[in-house]
């Protein structure tokens, strides 16, 4: 029941993925690199299971290569966040071997898939144009652009305001070795004090 | 229940039993009435669950680039249409049906698809095949072996048509393993002979629709029978519960 419900949903993802395939020519022969080869992504936090076959275009299955009883040409398994961090990460090299990421069967294989997925420009208006309509789909993406560029731009200005806040605030704390002084004075007024106590204590008993 | 009054040999034909010469071509009548609303119906008795079991059991049968496919008992066609996008061009699948009437629905929506290129239409019996031993990668019969007679006999000559570590895959209406959906099934299927009627002016055909489903063996016979045909690593798959099972068999390399 499982398998069916994962094959379900993996249904129109797949749709999708053929049709942005089917749409671009750049991303077409990229996949088609790939023709025949079988890559398993198991992770394991949240537990799911894809299997990514490249014939003909993508397709997606639910179903475990041991119940296909295909060989896969490599799996990988990581949390669900590390492998979506891949997709973040600038260096390619050194993100695949991080050791949160378990690699089997060929390991190039992988590395060009990668690779392959840094380097997509992918048009998701190109996808969604045929049904919206062109001019629908235009102003949609206007606004996502709009909503994207709003949001680099707060971004990089809230980071820029931040850093001047900080230097402006740090100069009205006090610096290290004011705070060490500080520190001293205190521990040598409560060692004071201390004597000053013993002393008194001392004076008493002799009354 | 009728039983022939004659000595020959009998099958059942849902809850009849009638001559085993006489079951193909009651079966042929059944499907030459709903071919026309055939896909329409098989929408409405699932809720559309059907589009997912068969992507489902496309899934299961790990086809690839250049193989080559028999979609038996494949009437209007809707493995046939997704098989060929997975073999491509260099692969090649074959439409087989017993039945013309459904044949036709397959062969015309394939034309009018323009998908014509890598599938070829034959009108074949499952129980005799007309293929050369060896030839096919994999064999899918759809909700089709209940109606056929013989089956061991189909299951043999599959057997036979398949390569060496090919795969059957066999989608097929089975036991509920869960009693509460069994029950529920059962009152929800006694309507389909009045959608039928409705949707095809045909009660009869789906009563027996409804009738061949409770006759055909459970998943374990079934499995059984693939083992007794050579099938090797025979297993399958509930779906829904069990209200279908997708059996899966190789033959031995």
């Amino acid at each position: 029941m499982n398998q069916l419900l994962g094959s379900a949903a993996l249904w129109p993802i797949e749709f999708a993925l053929n049709q942005l395939v089917k749409s671009d020519q750049h991303l077409k022969s990229i996949v088609q690199k790939f023709d025949d080869q079988l890559l398993e992504i198991h992770t394991t936090t949240p537990a799911a299971f894809i299997c990514v076959h490249f014939n003909n275009g993508i397709r997606l299955s639910a179903i475990s290569s041991n119940d296909l009883a295909v060989t896969p040409t490599a799996s990988v398994s990581s949390k669900a966040t590390t492998l979506l961090s891949l997709l973040l990460a600038t260096s390619d090299s050194a993100a695949l071997s991080n050791p949160e990421i378990e690699i089997s069967g060929d390991a190039q294989f992988v590395h060009a898939i990668f690779q392959s997925l840094k380097k997509l420009d992918l048009r998701w208006d190109d996808l969604f144009a045929p049904w919206l309509g062109d001019h629908s789909t235009h102003l949609a993406k206007t606004s996502s652009d709009s909503i994207r560029q709003w949001s680099a731009q707060s971004k990089t200005s809230i980071s820029a305001s931040l850093s001047d806040y900080l230097r402006e605030e740090s100069k009205l704390l006090p610096a290290r070795g004011q705070l060490d002084q500080f520190n001293s004075t205190m521990d040598d007024l409560k060692l004071r004090i201390d004597r000053a106590k013993a002393r008194i204590e001392r004076l008493n008993s002799h009354l | 229940m009728s039983k022939p009054e004659n000595s020959e040999a009998t099958t059942h034909f849902g809850y009849q039993e009638v001559p085993v010469a006489e079951k193909e071509q009651r079966v042929g009548d059944v499907f030459r009435s709903v071919a026309a609303r055939y896909d329409v119906m098989n929408d409405i008795m699932s809720l559309g669950s059907h589009r997912l079991i068969k992507r489902y059991t496309i899934e299961l049968s790990a086809l690839r680039a250049g193989h080559k496919v028999l979609d038996l008992a494949g009437g209007t066609g809707d493995f046939s249409l997704q098989f060929s996008e997975i073999v491509g061009p260099s692969g090649q699948v074959v439409l087989a049906d017993i039945n013309e009437a459904m044949l036709s629905v397959g062969r015309d929506r394939i034309i009018d698809k323009g998908m014509s290129g890598n599938i070829e239409v034959a009108q074949v019996n499952a129980e005799y095949l007309p293929f050369a031993d060896n030839t096919f990668d994999c064999v899918c019969i759809a909700y089709g072996l209940r109606n056929v007679t013989d089956k061991d006999a189909a299951l043999k000559s599959i057997e036979r048509v398949l390569k060496p570590n090919g795969r059957l895959l066999v989608l097929e209406f089975s036991k509920p393993t869960n009693a509460i959906i069994g029950k529920s099934y059962d009152v929800f299927s006694k309507l389909w002979p009045i959608a039928g009627k409705l949707i095809t002016g045909d009660a009869d055909s789906y009563r027996y629709l409804v009738e061949s489903i409770r006759m055909h063996p459970d998943q374990d016979t079934l499995q059984q029978m693939m083992e007794d045909a050579d099938l090797i690593n025979c297993k399958y798959h509930n779906v829904m519960s069990g209200i279908c099972a997708i059996h899966i068999g190789f033959k031995s390399h």
